[in-house]
């Protein structure tokens, strides 16, 4: 009977996918048609013969989708440019957000990163998350070892600190990382790039663009990363990435654009497995690690139109899927235990003007996530496999209240799935720009987060544990986990406020403050007792959601343009927050000051001459109270060549100031991350 | 062995049919052709168009023969608006359409078309081009009153224009009195 449903439901999904691509085929062709009838070449004609007079008779329909100028947003955005990313000396996605005010990023291993954003992190199990978009379509996964993006494609990474949900839904709670890739046209011809540096570490990647037809514009690369010894930890293999992608964009007419994104990948890493040894309250945790296998793929499709300057809308298609297999190590159970997961998501967004002065925008999303839990040893999850659709859609409303003067967008996302029923999370935002060189925005938004999976569905988990009477005689056991009457979904209401100002035309102040109230966090809580047999042990626990907590902030950024060869940008961010638990609670070990309290930052880009340029990047970190971490200081730097038209040499050093630093502990074992040095070369033809 | 029509099937089949149906008629709303042009094509039309009426002094072309260049900032944005005049000439003298950025040091343009927002950009843009017989052409509000020759601007879906006459002689620039009757004068710089 079971298989019979599995089969109806994927039926049903092949029949929304067939019909999706209908969606994108018929009207681009239909399309197509309309750019030989009335588009380019032969409006241009007609138009050449018009005269001025005739001319200014014409409507104009905006096309070029001008992005929303910075100055212009009631937000805390942040954007890493091309450029940004080439000097910023970094091999790797999440070193980039570094330079981030209001980001906090941890290495903790050579291939192992924490992201989080405004304070939390990303480790907790139940912790606030924040989105990691490409082109848009949300990263089935949260973990960045599966996302491997190729930091040459990159065409812009936006950051938005703080609760976007009313757009953007659950996922979005504290932040969103848009990474937008280059338009296929941008990439053509071909592209070589080799590094090798100090630990093992090494790279490879080539990629090549073609030109089909006219508007239509493809490329295709591969790459190879070996991320090598960068911490002393013991390592059982050497982590690596091996992945290809392709884009193609198809420009149909100056109305339609189609694009279409594929990725194969692959990671083989570490992951750190532990037992949980001694009392509840403070338990110690004895880590080892295991291997993990993982490999991905996407495919995403996304059709473009516009109706007018007004109006258009954006039709995407995006799967994913991918498997995470460990085989253990340390524990007594050798069988490989996997992680099958697949995502399907269509996603509908439409603009347009309301009463010639409303800005509407709306859209609607049908995700749906299919995963397996497959011969997992330490813990048990019912269903194994579960298919979960989730609904969602979202209305905002842009009114100008004084033109050009003073807008006031309200909008709110409306979410329905079986973990959390219906979820509304709306905002307010309100933006004065009283003077083109100053803004000034105020933003009030609520968000909550659904249940992840396992959250909901796990039953039990295997631990280990010391008798009550003799700490050294240890015993296997089963932590049963139960769910404590109604959970309500954690929420966040977020108050901002910020300020832009451009005093001349080389200086930029970007300044935010915010206050952030949480409630209903998860606590997992034990019952205070264990039921001992004479070779395991039964115990209990349950989630609540008991905690509350509060956090406040400053984050500011300033840009200078000193010279036309020497650009200047320093960030700094202030950060204090205080949780308050339940009774008992373990979770909260992990969300308590792991977020330093001082950030600051510091950036020189100097061209020194027209083929020698010397950045400098410094990242400045303040103590992590909860795991005793002293502060430390990333210099990072960068001497790029440019010997000749297409040839690019650079030597990086990273940790310049110490030979090995701690950035955060994983389960209470330290990686120390050591300096490094690299030497890179890049040949585009 | 036998194959029965159950009933995920037809609910698929069900489906699809569906969004044919829907698709179906919508697709025609492409091909409506109101008295309207996307905004670069309409730009390029309207830059020809003006480019009649502007005379450069002899000593900004090396002969007789050689071309009109023009410069686009943003030729993404832009696109290939700009195709179908390639092969134009206006008085005897060809057009050859080229990219640039603020970053160059030199620019031989006899026309820039600074098709940004970016005030920073533009402000860069206009002192460069400076004293040299070059005809900026802008798209943003304040361009011309920053010292851009001309400016596109949008006046009920319209597209019109400014032009600083101050502007255009201190570049050396011979506007005719035909155009600056259809434009709305702008003075500064």
């Amino acid at each position: 009977m079971r298989g019979v449903m599995n089969f109806s439901r994927r039926l049903s999904l092949i029949a929304i996918v067939t019909s999706l691509f209908m969606l994108f085929f018929l009207p681009a062709r239909h399309s197509c048609n309309a750019q030989e009838s009335n588009q380019s070449p032969d409006l241009s004609a007609e138009l050449k013969k018009l005269n001025l007079n005739q001319l200014m008779d014409i409507e104009v329909i905006s096309v070029s989708k001008k992005p929303e100028k910075l100055s212009q947003s009631a937000a805390a955005i942040f954007v890493i440019t091309q450029e940004d990313i080439r000097r910023s000396g970094a091999t790797s996605f999440p070193e980039l957000l570094r330079m981030v005010p209001g980001i906090q990023v941890a290495r903790q291993g050579s291939d192992a990163w924490q992201i989080s954003s405004r304070g939390l992190s990303g480790t907790r199990e139940a912790g606030l998350l924040i989105d990691v978009r490409l082109d848009g379509c949300s990263l089935a996964t949260d973990n960045l070892q599966a996302v491997d993006i190729v930091l040459g494609n990159i065409e812009r990474i936006e950051v938005i600190r703080g609760p976007t949900s009313s757009i953007w839904g659950t996922k979005a709670v504290s932040g969103l990382i848009n990474i937008i890739t280059k338009h296929a046209k941008d990439t053509q011809g071909g592209l070589v790039t080799g590094a090798i540096g100090s630990g093992e570490e090494g790279y490879s990647g080539m990629r090549y663009g073609v030109k089909l037809k006219e508007g239509v514009y493809c490329r295709v690369d591969a790459k190879y990363q070996q991320f090598g010894t960068v911490d002393d930890a013991v390592h059982i293999r050497e982590p690596e990435n091996k992945q290809g992608t392709f884009r193609l964009d198809w420009d149909v007419s100056s109305l339609d654009r189609l694009m279409f994104s594929g990725s194969y990948g692959t990671h083989l890493g570490e992951s750190f497995d532990s037992i949980e040894v001694g009392d509840f309250r403070w338990p110690k945790i004895d880590l080892y690690k295991s291997k993990v296998d993982v490999s991905g793929s996407h495919l995403m499709g996304r059709w473009e139109h516009t109706f007018s300057s007004t109006s258009d809308m954006v039709l995407k298609f995006y799967y994913d899927q991918g498997k995470y297999t460990y085989h253990d190590q340390g524990d007594d159970i050798n069988l490989p235990h996997n992680i099958n997961y697949s995502s399907y998501d269509i996603d509908f967004q439409h603009r347009f003007n309301l009463l010639s002065w409303n800005a509407i925008v709306w859209g609607a999303e049908i995700r749906v996530e299919d995963n397996t839990y497959d011969k997992f040893p330490s813990f048990s999850i019912n269903p194994r496999s579960r298919i979960e659709p989730y609904y969602s859609g979202f209305l905002q409303n842009e009114i100008p209240i004084i033109q050009n003067r003073l807008v006031l967008t309200l909008g709110s996302k409306f979410e329905y799935n079986s973990f959390c029923f219906f979820q509304a999370h709306p905002s307010a935002r309100l933006l004065w720009t009283p003077h083109p060189q100053h803004t000034f925005w105020l933003a009030v938004s609520r968000a909550a987060r659904t249940d992840l999976r396992i959250e909901h569905d796990i039953n039990y988990q295997v631990g280990t544990m010391a008798s009550p009477g003799d700490i050294h005689l240890l015993r296997r056991g089963i932590l049963e986990v139960s769910r404590h009457g109604n959970l309500d979904p954690e929420e966040l209401v977020s108050y901002e406020a910020g300020y832009r100002v451009q005093p001349g035309s080389v200086v930029t102040l970007d300044l935010t403050a915010f206050a952030n109230y949480y409630h209903h966090f998860m606590t997992s809580t034990h019952l205070g007792y264990a039921e001992w047999h004479p070779r395991y042990f039964i115990a209990h626990w349950y989630f609540e959601s008991k905690m509350h907590g509060k956090s406040c902030s400053v984050e500011a950024v300033a840009t200078w343009q000193a010279a036309a060869w020497w650009k200047l940008q320093s960030s700094y961010t202030y950060l204090n927050y205080h949780f308050y638990p339940g009774e008992h609670d373990t979770g909260y070990q992990s969300i308590k000051d792991l977020s330093p309290r001082n950030q600051y930052t510091l950036r020189s880009l100097i061209n020194i001459t027209r083929q020698i340029e010397f950045d400098t990047n410094i990242y400045f970190t303040s103590r992590i109270r909860g795991q005793d971490l002293p502060s430390y200081t990333n210099l990072i730097l960068r001497l790029g060549w440019k010997p000749m038209k297409g040839l690019e040499l650079a030597l990086i050093v990273a940790n310049l100031l110490k030979d090995h630093h701690v950035e955060l502990l994983t389960a209470g074992k330290k990686n120390e991350i050591q300096r490094s040095v690299l030497g890179k070369i890049t040949w585009t033809f | 062995m036998r194959f029965k029509l159950n009933k995920p099937f037809t609910t698929a089949l069900l489906i699809i049919l569906a969004t044919a149906c829907i698709i179906g008629p919508a697709v025609p709303a492409c091909f409506a052709q109101p008295k309207a042009a996307p905004e670069y094509q309409l730009k390029a039309a309207f830059l020809y168009n003006l480019l009649q009426f502007i005379e450069w002094p002899q000593e900004a072309f090396k002969d007789a023969d050689s071309p009109i260049t023009i410069c686009v900032y943003d030729d993404r944005a832009s696109g290939n608006a700009f195709d179908s005049y390639r092969n134009e000439k206006i008085r005897g003298r060809k057009l050859v359409f080229k990219k640039f950025n603020e970053l160059q040091r030199s620019l031989e343009c006899h026309v820039m078309f600074v098709n940004t927002q970016d005030r920073k950009i533009m402000n860069t843009i206009i002192a460069k081009a400076g004293s040299k017989t070059i005809l900026t052409v802008g798209e943003s509000d304040d361009f011309a009153r920053m010292g851009g020759i001309i400016n596109f601007f949008t006046a009920d879906n319209k597209l019109r224009f400014e032009i600083n006459p101050d502007a255009a002689k201190k570049a050396g620039l011979k506007v005719s009195s035909e155009i600056l009757k259809v434009a709305r004068i702008v003075n500064g710089n």
